[in-house]
């Protein structure tokens, strides 16, 4: 067998697993999901975006695409940006206009997540909404369930088929999947190297995050308390924390370890919600884990 | 009817087991034309997407919490920092009119929620801009009127240096406090008479029965 004939048989059976042939069902749902999320999280927190656009100007620290700016912008225009991305948020959501909304929709995202997180506290719970966003906008991701199928083929569910639409939840849990592992390694990497794997970092990130709470007028958790003495408990935890998102990759292999992972990940973030009452609205809606539970099965090789 | 359509795998789908052609029906492919080139243009999308998200890596290792983080493409310095057995936290305490002291809630310091007040308040008290604080916050809590609140004389912005072990194991806050600085300091607007040890009513004031 000849070293070419290896490498196609190689990028052959890479196809077949991370970009199956299926139909348009899948993207189509994850883009119901995901537009359909942005848009309840959106609506729900405006009028904190809208205070956040009043910031006194001192406190603006710019961070990612927001970075073009040296100082605020008016609050009107932010405001509109904001408003702007509940309107392609349903354009997007109901799949119309998909090849000009879907990219539009994805950067008007990305805008205003960057320009709320200038002003001195970046929420890392947006970045994989963001990642999601940005690849079912680029991606065929409105040819079921959505206007411009019914438009275009007068169906919701027309008779297509691509490895296009087997590829758009690899991709996503891809991008997923490498901001566990940096997050893991954060971990090992970091000044506290190995207190991480004796629980030890972890039982103080706790303490922390209740010591300041308390300290900003807000109710720390009775939990994290009641816990903080047993430090074998943290041991468990911190180790299952650290294999989970060290081996986060691994998710894309398989698509019963893709949903090992969405259920252990989804467990992870519940927990630290009850142990340490920070809230990951993302994580804890279930929505980012999707994509694994709708990863296609690997094509069987023809022939 | 099927609830699911088969192309959605929390169930085998039995067409997925071959091509187009394979299945012998006229089914076509993604609104995307299948050509070389949107495949070479799915192919780089989706690797410079992937290298975005794992370029932050290059920042991690030790020292490298004061690097400022980035959005979406976060490298987690929260998680790289060593954490000690005390925490500094700048924050609002107030003042009853019996003397007595506590924590009061960071939305009379500013607005983003908790995590985004703190550093923004961290911040404006290292640049000097504690009074300022203060007397925004002391003007707000009257403005506000929270019943909770009310028996508030006076607000103190402080930078608190607090044991994380006696905190968690709940000793009393003299056992785990440790320094105190106040970086500013108002009265709240028209609560003179509490101060005076006089409710507005001319009923002599006793929080601690009240309480």
């Amino acid at each position: 067998m000849s070293i070419d004939s290896t490498l196609r048989g190689l990028l052959g059976s890479a196809r077949r697993r991370l970009a199956p042939q299926v139909g348009p069902a899948t993207p189509a749902l994850l883009r119901l999901a995901i537009g359909g999320y942005h848009l309840r999280h959106v609506s729900k927190r405006r009028k904190l975006y809208r205070g956040v656009h009043r910031t006194d100007p001192a406190s603006f620290d710019p961070v990612g695409p927001a970075r073009i700016l040296r100082r605020p912008l008016p609050p009107a225009v932010a405001d509109g940006l904001l408003d702007a991305s509940l309107v392609t948020g349903a354009l997007f959501t109901a799949g119309v206009a998909h090849p000009v909304v879907g990219p539009l929709h994805s950067a008007l995202q990305t805008w205003n997540f960057s320009y709320r997180n200038s002003w001195s506290m970046v929420f890392h719970h947006e970045n994989n909404l963001v990642l999601h966003t940005m690849v079912l906008g680029v991606a065929p991701a409105a040819d079921a369930l959505s206007v411009d199928a019914v438009v275009r083929d007068r169906s919701l569910l027309p008779q297509r088929r691509s490895w296009m639409y087997g590829a758009t939840p690899t991709v996503m849990n891809g991008a997923v999947t490498v901001t566990y592992l940096i997050a893991g390694l954060a971990k090992f990497l970091g000044d506290s190297g190995s207190s991480w794997v004796d629980g030890a970092n972890m039982r103080g990130q706790v303490a922390f995050d209740a010591l300041r709470k308390e300290m900003l007028g807000e109710e720390s958790s009775p939990l994290g308390k009641a816990l903080y003495p047993h430090r074998g408990l943290f041991t468990v935890m911190a180790l299952t924390s650290l294999v989970l998102e060290v081996g986060a990759p691994l998710a894309l292999a398989d698509p019963r370890l893709g949903r090992l992972f969405a259920v252990g990940a989804f467990a992870m973030h519940w927990g630290i919600k009850v142990i340490m009452r920070i809230t990951f609205p993302y994580n804890l809606s279930g929505v980012l884990y999707l994509p694994f539970l709708l990863m296609p099965p690997p094509e069987a090789p023809r022939g | 009817m099927r609830l699911i359509p088969a192309d959605i795998c929390l169930i085998p789908d039995p067409y997925s087991r071959g091509m187009n052609n394979d299945v012998g029906s006229p089914v076509r492919g993604a609104s995307i034309p299948d050509t070389e080139i949107t495949t070479a243009l799915a192919g780089l999308l989706a690797g410079a997407l992937l290298t975005a998200v794992a370029l932050p890596m290059r920042r991690l290792g030790s020292g490298q919490t004061q690097v400022r983080d980035s959005f979406p493409f976060s490298h987690y310095p929260m998680f790289s920092a060593k954490r000690k057995d005390h925490y500094w936290v700048t924050h609002l305490v107030g003042v009853d009119a019996d003397g007595t002291t506590r924590p009061l809630h960071y939305s009379y310091l500013g607005t983003g929620g908790l995590n985004a007040v703190r550093r923004q308040v961290r911040r404006r008290v290292r640049d000097g801009d504690g009074p300022e604080l203060a007397e925004r916050a002391g003007a707000l809590l009257a403005r506000r009127d929270r019943e909770a609140d009310r028996t508030v004389v006076r607000v103190h912005v402080v930078r608190g240096r607090y044991l994380v072990d006696p905190f968690m194991r709940g000793a009393p806050a003299e056992e785990f406090t440790t320094k105190l600085q106040v970086r500013g300091t108002a009265d709240v607007p028209g609560r003179a008479m509490l101060r005076a040890g006089k409710d507005p009513l001319g009923v002599p004031t006793d929080t601690a029965e009240a309480r």
